[in-house]
């Protein structure tokens, strides 16, 4: 059974895919050739020689097997190709492979996987880092409420551009956010769908989007303490490095994929170039507002005195 | 390698064990801080399900998580190196395939911690900051579940409770893996006797100088000066203090009759088991239930620890 094609665009890669994904729509049939072909059809129940195997993914260099019970088994090659055997619905299939799956192939392809959401400010763009629960989408809409646009929601691919700087790239245009975080959004447009059919989770269109990368400005890791009141502190480059690494998003795949070098490399120049702040608010209440309000101030002063320290200077904000 | 399951309902002692059993590995001259206790809860950690299974678990529903829960803990038990403690609030449950969540194959053995539920209502009011008659419905619903909720995503997983005796008996009765359990009142009368079965049941090297001084440097007015001023961080926000007391015996003025009497009528033959029924009935029958904080010696559950293993199930 042939199925329609469609074509996408997500973190800077036209994608053709046979499923429905919730990338960005290529208007017209696009002129180019593909960077990555979806396909349908039999997975192979293993690689022929796996670096690093569990019991749901293998992987080797330029190859990557995932198995999802009861939804599909995927095969990702070079960077390129992602072979998909559905064995549940085609939202369930989409879901693991704008996530995991995606993640592998932008690994592949050398970019860095952060657990982060992100957002364009005007001196670039802010990461918000943290792992699953930690409020990086309850942040991501507030932001976006209060008129920035947005990047990435759940991974941030991360490149170093021609110049060296690290670079966020635009990954696609849906916030994902469970109905407690939305009953707080009450404006927001009534067309979103759910990630999963059983799950009080939705998958909502953003029309603020930033559709071209940007070099990243500052990387804000969330946590959470039992204290009251919100605390920022900048991390040394040690910790920063070490929190890039923690908040990677599915960082043991890298091993089998020999691509920890060029991540190791990646964050290295990270770190060395863009501050990495640690954010923590109490567990609970967890208030979004206030957390906004003190990103957003620490922001506003991070740059009047980096304004500050570069008097004289004619190369602010131009790229080296 | 495989894990040592420190198990226990909340508010039971565990994080008691966890520090003198970090104080023990430490050998050190000062008390360990409480912030880096060995045996964090590793396997109920969102990201650390995410990492080691690899698949998204903020996409997946709580039944495939539960499905899923038996290869973290394979995972983790092979990239722990030992001695590999890590606390557990679950229950000994199967995922919906039918596997034991706790699988053999990732398990040295199940240090269980039981403490008298009369007392753990009263501990488990005041960490949680919830009335007393809240925390017996809690305690009594056979469904009830940690970080449970379905509209918000939580940093940990869901966590199965189920009511406080059924918790108790899924790691008592399952007949799978060796289990060492301990009364939380049998830490409190002789930690040394008590506490020294523990380690020895863990394979550790036996020292009985240093065992005595872990326990001095995990006492509980320490811990509690600890938590105090260093902010522990796993009090919850809304909690006044994670360590309260640290005693046997509060529910006797804390708790009515009509609240003993639910716990007793849910929970009456796994109290009896473990001797915390006849001062319950007593102090029903209007008697006071005696002066001893502990429960009496001589009932079913005689002696300190009792090991129940796959030969004795």
């Amino acid at each position: 059974m042939s199925r329609a094609l469609h074509h996408y665009t997500a973190y800077g890669l036209r994608v053709q895919s046979p499923i429905a994904l919730p990338f960005v729509p290529s208007p017209s049939a696009p002129a180019h050739e593909p960077d990555v072909v979806i396909r349908v059809g039999a997975v192979p129940a293993a690689l022929p020689t796996p670096v690093d195997k569990t019991r749901l993914w293998e992987s080797t260099p330029g190859a990557f097997l995932l198995n999802v019970d009861g939804v599909a088994r995927y095969l990702v090659t070079e960077g390129r190709n992602i072979l998909v055997e559905p064995r549940g619905g085609d939202q369930d299939v989409s879901v693991f492979l704008t996530g995991s799956v995606f993640a592998a192939l932008l690994q592949q392809r050398g970019v860095v996987t952060l657990h982060a959401s992100a957002i364009e400010t005007r001196a670039g763009a802010v990461l918000f880092l943290g792992p699953s629960g930690s409020g990086k989408s309850s942040l991501l809409a507030t932001t976006l409420q209060r008129g920035h646009a947005m990047l990435a929601d759940d991974v941030t691919g991360v490149v170093l551009d021609p110049g060296g700087r690290p670079t966020a790239l635009s990954a696609f245009p849906t916030v994902r956010l469970w109905a407690d975080a939305l009953d707080e959004l009450v404006w927001w447009p009534r067309t979103r769908g759910k990630v999963r059919e059983n799950m009080e989770k939705y998958l909502v269109p953003v029309e603020r989007f930033r559709a071209t990368p940007l070099a990243v400005r500052a990387a804000c890791a969330l946590t959470s303490h039992n204290r009251s009141g919100i605390e920022i502190e900048t991390c040394t480059i040690h910790t920063a490095f070490k929190c890039l690494l923690k908040n990677t998003y599915r960082k043991r795949y890298l091993h089998g994929l020999d691509q920890r070098q060029v991540h190791f490399r990646t964050v290295a120049a990270m770190v060395r170039q863009v501050p990495v702040v640690r954010v923590k608010r109490p567990t609970y209440p967890f208030q979004i507002n206030p957390l906004a309000d003190e990103i957003e101030r620490f922001l506003r002063e991070h740059d009047r005195g980096e304004c500050e320290a570069e008097t004289g200077s004619p190369a602010v904000g131009a790229s080296g | 390698m495989s894990i040592f399951w420190l198990a226990s309902y909340p508010k039971s002692g565990n994080t008691w064990l966890r520090a003198v059993l970090t104080n023990y590995l430490d050998e050190a001259g000062e008390p360990a801080s409480i912030n880096a206790l060995i045996g964090w809860s590793a396997a109920s950690s969102r990201h650390t399900f995410d990492e080691y299974v690899g698949l998204p678990s903020s996409d997946m529903t709580p039944e495939e998580i539960l499905r899923h829960r038996p290869l973290l803990h394979e995972a983790l038990a092979e990239a722990t190196p030992p001695p590999a403690f890590v606390k557990v609030h679950e229950a000994y449950v199967h995922a919906p395939s039918g596997a034991a969540l706790f699988p053999k194959t990732a398990t040295a053995g199940v240090i269980y911690l039981v403490r008298n539920p009369l007392d753990v209502v009263v501990s488990y009011a005041h960490h949680r900051n919830q009335t007393i008659d809240e925390i017996v419905t809690f305690m009594n619903d056979p469904t009830a579940e940690l970080e449970g909720a379905r509209r918000r995503l939580s940093t940990w997983l869901p966590i199965p409770l189920l009511m406080w005796s059924g918790h108790v008996s899924s790691w008592l009765d399952q007949g799978e893996l060796p289990v060492h359990v301990t009364r939380y009142e049998d830490l409190l009368a002789n930690p040394r006797v008590a506490f020294g079965a523990i380690v020895r049941f863990a394979g550790l090297d036996w020292d009985a100088a240093r065992l005595a001084r872990a326990i001095d440097h995990a006492a509980f007015p320490r811990l509690r000066a600890q938590a105090e001023k260093t902010r522990f961080q796993e009090k919850q926000p809304t909690s006044p203090s994670f360590f309260r007391a640290g005693v046997a015996g509060s529910w006797r003025t804390a708790l009515c009759p009509r609240q003993v009497r639910a716990l007793v009528d849910a929970h009456g033959p796994v109290m009896g088991r473990f001797g915390y029924l006849r001062d319950a009935e007593a102090f029903l029958a209007g008697d006071g239930g005696g002066a001893e904080a502990g429960p009496a010696a001589g009932g079913p559950f005689q002696g300190s620890t009792r090991v129940f293993s796959n030969r004795q199930a």
